[in-house]
């Protein structure tokens, strides 16, 4: 039985990145985290799209991956502390076939030993989807594979 | 047809008239014009025909009606016959019979006509004065009836969980007895449209002769006389009112239904900033006061959702991810409580970060005591108000072509 937990929170060594406007946010912080996240998977082999602004939500970008379409967003509260999410973003349809199934869980091995890796992330906590308040934390985005 | 009582008289001076009240007013007495007004407000609010051209006759008439002694005929109801699709020739035969039951005619017997009745361009300018009256009238009939039935809906539904509900009432009235009898009438209906397939063409058109007639002027012939005419066209602006209203919430609908929407966890989203007020963060909190700003939520399809390979691949378009049917606006509410419904229907939305200007970072969903929902208020709370509309508009809809195949009542 294969668990996956898709969703991290970390603390990562970066500035912050907001940019205020007119009294408002009018880019909320994560940029420069989600392009190192991309770097990183670029440097893996990826190629990854430039990161883009989701409002309220903070940055997220798309990375193909053994012809998937992977999805990993960026948001950020407190100074440093981070949310990240990620998902196949492949259709439904796409995603029928048990070995379609896999491929997300495959792709957070590679990013988790990855970012591990790196010394600007530190204290990852992996969480399932059912975990809505995240409480039930794992220091592996998969169990069991 | 009678001439016009008016065309026969001498005009009667101000001074005169004002004469002639006081007498009949101090004959008959302040009863007999109340019944009598009452009355012709009746009529001219059900768009029938009170032939009383002056004054002095609206006091006659109320005395009579006192009396028990009408000596005049009155306002005459719209018979409730089905009513053509196609309009009469009205240039060959102006006071013809066969005439749609919704124009009121000339009063039938001794009755007298104004030149105002006679008048066809006073007659339109008056129609169309009293239509666009309607409008606004039908738009708040419209609200009211939404009201109602939102109302009547929840009504039910409380009432169909209600085990007790068959021994609240006569036998045959609880709330599962009548969802059995809809349900019978519906297999009924079936039935027999199985054994008359035409039926449902017939009842298709008949409905559509009705919406027709009671939507648009031109479908019947004018009414004979001018008040008939107001009368007439008054009832088809609040028609075209309602109508409107209905139409323009199915794009629209958050506006007017996001409070309904939010009903439940209004207390709770407003009180979603007092924890920044007892921080000491009331800028921030003020902030957060003011109306919502931002893109809403999107449910269906988020901003990232790819297109199945099989069309195409690449990401779903823009028209489709941003439209109203797919974002969950936050219209009406503050910025606060925007981000607390945003946080109970979304997990991945748990904080909003706040400008640099305020001492604290964030708004976070945890501390202001927000949960994401789950189950029924999750998908209640999270669905775009396009969607209830639209959900709401076609059970309506549905409701109203089955309502129109059985019921034979002319209201609208």
């Amino acid at each position: 039985m294969v668990k996956v937990y898709p969703y991290a929170e970390f603390d990562a060594d970066f500035p912050d990145d907001q940019v205020d406007e007119g009294g408002h946010v009018k880019f909320f912080p994560g940029r420069n985290v989600a392009e190192a996240i991309a770097e990183i998977l670029r440097r893996t082999g990826l190629n990854p799209a430039e990161p883009e602004h989701l409002d309220v939500h903070g940055w997220g970008f798309h990375t193909k991956f053994k012809k998937h379409s992977m999805w990993i967003q960026l948001s950020t509260s407190e100074d440093a502390h981070f949310y990240m999410y990620t998902w196949n973003s492949s259709s439904f349809i796409d995603r029928l076939t048990k070995a379609a199934k896999m491929i997300h869980p495959e792709f957070l091995i590679v990013l988790s030993r990855e970012l591990n890796a790196d010394p600007r992330f530190h204290g990852i906590t992996w969480f399932s989807r059912d975990d809505r308040n995240r409480e039930a934390g794992s220091a592996k985005p998969v169990d069991g594979a | 047809m009678a001439g016009s009582n008016l065309a026969r008289r001498e005009p009667e001076s101000v001074g005169d008239f004002m004469e002639r009240r006081r007498r009949e007013l101090a004959h008959l007495g302040s009863e007999a014009s109340a019944k009598a007004h009452e009355l012709y407000g009746k009529a001219i609010r059900a768009g029938r025909d009170l032939d009383l051209p002056t004054a002095g006759e609206v006091m006659a008439y109320g005395a009579d009606l006192l009396q028990g002694a009408s000596r005049r005929t009155a306002a005459r109801p719209a018979p409730p016959a089905k009513r053509p699709l196609s309009r009469p020739a009205i240039a060959r035969n102006p006071r013809g019979a066969g005439h749609a039951a919704s124009a009121p005619r000339a009063a039938p017997s001794g009755g007298r006509t104004s030149s105002l009745d006679r008048n066809p361009y006073a007659k339109a300018a008056g129609g169309y004065v009293a239509m666009v009256a309607g409008n606004a009238a039908g738009v708040n009939r419209g609200a009211v009836h939404m009201a109602e039935d939102a109302l009547g809906a929840v009504a039910f539904l409380n009432r169909l969980a209600d085990p007790l509900d068959q021994f609240r009432g006569p036998p045959g009235t609880s709330a599962g007895a009548q969802l059995a009898d809809a349900g019978k009438a519906l297999i009924d209906y079936g039935a027999s449209v199985w054994a008359n397939p035409h039926r449902v063409v017939d009842d298709v058109r008949s409905g559509a002769n009705k919406v027709y007639a009671d939507l648009v002027p031109s479908a019947m012939p004018a009414a004979d006389t001018f008040a008939g005419e107001v009368g007439r066209m008054y009832g088809i602006g609040k028609n075209q009112g309602e109508l409107a209203l209905n139409v323009a919430l199915l794009p629209a609908g958050g506006e007017a239904l996001g409070p309904l929407a939010t009903l439940r966890g209004a207390s709770r989203l407003k009180n979603a900033t007092r924890y920044l007020e007892e921080a000491g963060h009331a800028d921030a909190a003020a902030y957060l006061a003011k109306p919502y700003e931002g893109k809403g939520h999107h449910v269906y399809f988020p901003r990232e959702a790819d297109l199945p390979k099989i069309l195409g691949g690449g990401k779903v378009p823009r028209f489709i991810v941003d439209s109203p049917f797919n974002v969950l606006q936050f219209k009406g509410l503050t910025q606060g409580e925007g981000y607390a419904l945003h946080a109970s229907v979304d997990k991945f939305a748990n904080s909003f970060r706040m400008p640099d200007k305020f001492g604290v970072r964030s708004w976070r969903a945890k501390k202001a005591g927000i949960d994401t929902q789950a189950g029924f208020d999750r998908i209640w709370n999270g669905t775009p108000e396009a969607v209830k509309s639209a959900a709401g508009s076609f059970v309506g809809g549905a409701g109203g072509l089955v309502h129109e195949a059985f019921d034979e009542d002319e209201a609208w």
